[in-house]
C-alpha cells in the first residue's frame, strides 16, 4: 500500500476542533496516509461531525474527488469516502456507539466515559496549533481488547493487539485499572442473551407446532389434530410397506 | 422561545388583495413562509366550522363572525409560516382567554385595519379578510383537513441528517457530492394548466427561471400566477428571486451543505430535485461546472 497525501487530513481535523471526539489508532493519523486507507472516529454527535468533514471535502470535489457518503442510523454510523478516478482514496469511518461490535458488547455508558477520559496530541493547521484527540491509555488497551475479540477469528494478526496490551499493562496499577474499566462496561447481559438464544433453537419443530397449536381455536384444533393424525398413520404404513 | 409554526387564511373577500397580504408577511422579519395553497371547499360554511374547532373560542361565537364569509369568493388561499420570534401571552378574558403569541395577534390586527372592508364611516368592519393562529395544534389540524395526513409533522420532516434537504425531497441515506458539467442537468417543469398538467425534462436553458435572468421575466411569472398555490406551494415570487440572484453565492458559508439535490436518471444526466432556482442563476453566471448532491 503506498502512501499519499493528496488530503490534508488537518484540514478536517481543525474544522471538527470543536467537536467531542476520539480518533482510534492514533499512530495511523499522520500527515502521510494509507492511499485507500481509513481513519476510526468514535464521536457524541455522528452527523455534525460528518457535516464538519463534508464542509471541507467541498474544496477537494473542487480539485476533482467525489465525496460518497452513507448514513447508517441504526448502527449509529457515517461514511464518507473520498474517491479520485473512480478509486478509494481515503475513508472516514464515523460512529456515535461504542456498541458496533458482534462478538462482545460494551454498554452505551462508556461512549461518555471514552469521550470524557480523552487525551490530545498536538497538530498544526496552516501555522496554527491545534489538537487531535484519541483515547486514553487504558480505553486504547480496552479497545484494543475488544478488537482483537471481536476479529481474532477471521484475522489472526489481531492478536498483535494481545501482545500490545501485555506489554503495557506491566504494572499493577495499569492492569487493575484496565480490568475495572473492562469490568465496568462489559455488557456481560450481551454474551447471555446470545446463548440463551441459541438454547431456544434447541427444542426443534414439535414443540413450536404444540404452542401454535394451543392459539388456535377448538374447532381449528381438532381439524389440525385429525390431519397429523392422518400423517402419521400414513407415515406408519409407508414405514411398514417399504419393510415388507 | 423556540420557532413555532403558524397559519393565516386568507378569506374569498380579501383575495383582490391577496398579494399585498402576502407581501405583508414576506416583509415581517420574524415569519418565514413556507407554504401558500390556494383551496376551493366545497363548502365554505362546514370548512370554516372545521377549521375553527380546535380555536379557543366556541364556534358559536364564531358563527355570526364567519357569516359573511357564505357571500364572498368560495376561494381561500392558506399560508403557513414559522414564528421565528413567539412571543406569548395570556390574553383575552373569561371564557375567552388564551395564550396566542402577541406578534402574530398584532400582525392579524394590522392587516385588518389595512384590508378589511370599511363602512360608509370608512371605519374598519369586522368581515375580516384574515384569520391567523399560531397554535402549532390548530396549524396542524388545519393541514390535516387540507389533506396532509401527518400534519405539521410533514413540514418538520429531515430527509437527511447531516446536509440540508427541503420536507418534500424522499428520505435518503447514501449520496455523493461530485462536480459535473452544468450541460449534463436537468430540470422538470409544469407543463400545461391545473385541469391537464404534465412534468416535462429540460436543459436549464429552457426553464422560465433561467429565461426571467436572461431578460424574459413574462415567462416565470406567468408561470408563477397559473400554477402557484396549486402546484407550485412553495413561496415564490419575482421579486425574491430577483434579490437572490443579486446576492447569490453558492456552497458559502453558512451554506456549505446547502447542496442543489439531484438524481442521476440516466447515465452522467441529473435531474434536479431541489434548486431549480439556484441552477438557472448558476447557469446564468456562466459556470461550466457544478457541486451537486446526487441523492442515491
Amino acid at each position: 500500500m503506498s502512501y499519499s497525501d493528496k488530503l490534508n487530513l488537518d484540514s478536517f481535523f481543525w474544522a471538527a476542533r470543536d467537536q467531542d471526539y476520539v480518533v482510534i489508532k492514533a499512530p495511523d493519523f499522520s500527515p502521510d496516509y494509507h492511499e485507500g486507507g481509513d481513519i476510526d472516529i468514535i464521536c457524541k454527535d455522528k452527523n455534525e461531525f460528518s457535516r464538519k468533514i463534508i464542509e471541507v471535502g467541498n474544496q477537494y470535489v473542487d480539485e476533482g474527488f467525489e465525496m460518497r457518503v452513507s448514513i447508517k442510523e441504526e448502527m449509529e454510523r457515517a461514511y464518507i469516502d473520498f474517491y479520485k478516478d473512480n478509486k478509494l482514496e481515503f475513508r472516514f469511518d464515523i460512529y456515535a456507539s461504542v456498541q458496533s461490535f458482534k462478538k462482545i458488547r460494551l454498554k452505551k455508558e462508556y461512549l461518555d466515559t471514552l469521550l470524557k477520559n480523552k487525551t490530545k496530541i498536538a497538530r498544526g493547521y496552516n501555522g496554527i496549533k491545534y489538537s487531535v484527540y484519541i483515547p486514553s491509555e487504558i480505553d486504547d488497551l480496552l479497545l484494543k481488547y475488544v478488537e482483537y475479540v471481536e476479529w481474532a477469528e477471521e484475522r489472526p494478526d489481531k492478536i498483535r493487539h494481545l501482545k500490545f496490551i501485555a506489554s503495557k499493562i506491566s504494572s499493577d496499577k495499569t492492569k487493575l485499572s484496565f480490568l475495572d474499566r473492562l469490568h465496568s462496561f462489559l455488557d456481560s447481559s450481551y454474551v447471555e442473551q446470545k446463548e440463551g438464544k441459541s438454547k431456544e433453537k434447541g427444542p426443534g419443530l414439535k414443540p413450536r407446532l404444540k404452542q401454535r397449536a394451543s392459539r388456535m381455536k377448538k374447532g381449528l384444533k381438532l381439524k389440525l389434530y385429525k390431519l397429523t393424525k392422518k400423517l402419521r398413520v400414513y407415515n406408519l404404513y409407508k414405514k411398514i410397506k417399504s419393510k415388507t | 422561545m423556540k420557532e413555532k409554526y403558524c397559519s393565516f387564511i386568507i378569506w374569498g373577500n380579501g383575495l383582490k388583495c391577496a398579494r399585498e397580504i402576502i407581501d405583508e408577511i414576506r416583509n415581517n422579519k420574524n415569519l418565514e413562509i413556507k407554504k401558500i395553497f390556494t383551496h376551493r371547499p366545497r363548502n365554505v360554511g362546514k370548512f370554516v366550522k372545521r377549521a375553527y374547532s380546535k380555536d379557543y373560542a366556541p364556534y358559536r361565537h364564531l358563527k355570526a363572525k364567519t357569516k359573511y364569509l357564505k357571500k364572498s369568493d368560495p376561494r381561500i388561499i392558506i399560508i403557513i409560516a414559522l414564528n421565528k420570534n413567539p412571543k406569548e401571552k395570556l390574553l383575552g378574558g373569561g371564557d375567552f382567554q388564551h395564550i396566542e403569541c402577541e406578534l402574530v395577534k398584532k400582525f392579524k390586527e394590522e392587516i385588518r385595519d389595512k384590508f378589511n372592508p370599511k363602512d360608509k364611516n370608512d371605519c374598519r368592519t369586522e368581515e375580516h379578510v384574515i384569520h391567523g393562529t399560531d397554535s402549532e395544534v390548530q396549524v396542524d389540524h388545519l393541514l390535516k383537513l387540507l389533506g396532509f395526513e401527518e400534519g405539521l409533522e410533514y413540514f418538520k420532516k429531515e430527509p437527511n441528517p447531516v446536509i440540508s434537504a427541503p420536507h418534500h425531497v424522499p428520505s435518503f441515506d447514501n449520496f455523493e457530492i461530485k462536480k459535473v458539467n452544468l450541460s449534463s442537468v436537468f430540470c422538470n417543469i409544469i407543463k400545461g394548466d391545473l385541469e391537464n398538467f404534465s412534468l416535462e425534462k429540460c436543459s436549464i436553458e429552457n426553464t422560465p427561471h433561467y429565461r426571467f435572468l436572461a431578460g424574459d421575466p413574462g415567462s416565470y411569472e406567468e408561470y408563477l400566477a397559473k400554477l402557484g398555490g396549486y402546484l407550485l406551494t412553495d413561496d415564490y415570487s419575482a421579486e425574491k428571486f430577483k434579490k437572490m440572484a443579486k446576492d447569490f453565492s453558492y456552497l458559502k458559508k453558512p451554506y456549505e451543505t446547502l447542496y442543489v439535490l439531484v438524481k442521476e436518471f440516466q447515465p452522467n444526466k441529473y435531474l434536479v430535485l431541489d434548486g431549480v432556482h439556484r441552477i438557472a442563476i448558476l447557469k446564468f453566471l456562466k459556470k461550466k461546472e457544478v457541486i451537486l448532491a446526487v441523492v442515491k
